[in-house]
């Protein structure tokens, strides 16, 4: 317990400290050339991508799990 | 062992309805009722989505952060199930935070990614809840278990100084919400539904994990349960 108060502890402050960095100048970026409409989306393309895969994997793995539910069920009932 | 009681979907299949519909009226209203914003043009509507999906990203980290410690404190195997459900949907959000967010920033600040607080910090939190899966998925219990759990209740935290990093150390994140970013009403309108419908659909995606999570751990208690019967069966058969 006190080795994990220990580590949580260092891991927060580093955390904290990193935070604390210097940002960065932002000054020295130049203006973006490519459309602001092409960034939108794009940003909403990925995201919802992001979450359909997650979903879709979900899905698969419930529907597997459920038949392999329902074969364990029939073999504990005794059917064939 | 007593198995857990089958599980029923009405509930489930009725929120990821009123998701959709939320989502779907959400997407209506990013596309025709937000103005698009006088300084930063379009690319301003990824707001909606990246703000809300951030806020979702920290509520279920740090629900899965309090019910990790819960499960460490007092194991339970309902309460892993829900923050297990509850850390890997605060993952898929962050990982929408921070593949939005840089597309974003591009265009506002110029850069793809700066070593920001706010940045930093999700980043950080990203790559704990992204440990937290992983750990979880190669040792699903015993010390594994008990490792990522205790790993996972330091994303409370980790979140807490996301919300604070801005008003604690500065950095380029804007202060929108605080600051009054938003004043059109057809922006606060979008704001408002986008941000019902991320959380409806967290809600789901939620839902929907930890009845898989309860699904697993019924398959494994039949398991355990045709083994002690194959093993009795050949008990009885050698003593007859």
């Amino acid at each position: 317990m006190k080795r994990f108060c220990a580590a949580a502890a260092s891991f927060l402050l580093a955390t904290a400290a990193l935070a604390d960095a210097p940002a960065t100048d932002l000054s020295r970026y130049k203006e973006e050339p490519v459309s602001g409409g092409l960034l939108l989306i794009v940003a909403y393309f990925v995201m919802w991508l992001a979450l359909a895969a997650f979903v879709g994997r979900t899905a698969l793995r419930q529907a597997r799990l459920e038949a392999e539910l329902k074969a364990l069920e029939d073999r504990l009932d005794g059917k064939p | 062992m007593t198995p857990p009681p089958p599980l029923r979907p009405t509930g489930f299949l009725a929120l990821l309805g009123v998701a959709t519909a939320l989502i779907c009226a959400a997407l209506y209203c990013v596309a025709f009722v937000a103005e698009p914003d006088a300084v930063l043009g379009i690319v301003q509507k990824i707001f909606y989505f990246h703000v809300a999906s951030a806020i979702a990203m920290m509520l279920c980290l740090s629900s899965g952060s309090l019910l990790s410690l819960v499960d460490l404190v007092a194991p339970s195997e309902r309460v892993d199930a829900l923050a297990r459900a509850a850390i890997e949907t605060g993952l898929i959000f962050a990982v929408m935070v921070l593949t939005s967010g840089p597309l974003w920033a591009r265009k506002s600040w110029g850069a793809w990614w700066t070593w920001e607080p706010r940045l930093t910090l999700t980043l950080m939190l990203l790559l704990l809840a992204t440990a937290v899966t992983g750990i979880r998925a190669m040792a699903p219990d015993g010390t594994g278990r008990k490792i990522a759990a205790a790993l996972a209740s330091l994303a409370a935290p980790v979140a807490y100084l996301i919300h604070v990093a801005v008003q604690k150390w500065g950095g380029t994140h804007p202060m929108v919400l605080k600051g009054g970013g938003i004043q059109s009403p057809g922006m606060q309108w979008t704001f408002r539904i986008a941000l019902l419908a991320i959380f409806s659909f967290a809600a789901t995606l939620w839902t929907l994990r930890y009845r898989q999570r309860r699904l697993e751990q019924r398959l494994l208690n039949l398991q355990l349960e045709i083994s002690a019967q194959t093993v009795r069966r050949s008990r009885d058969g050698g003593l007859t």
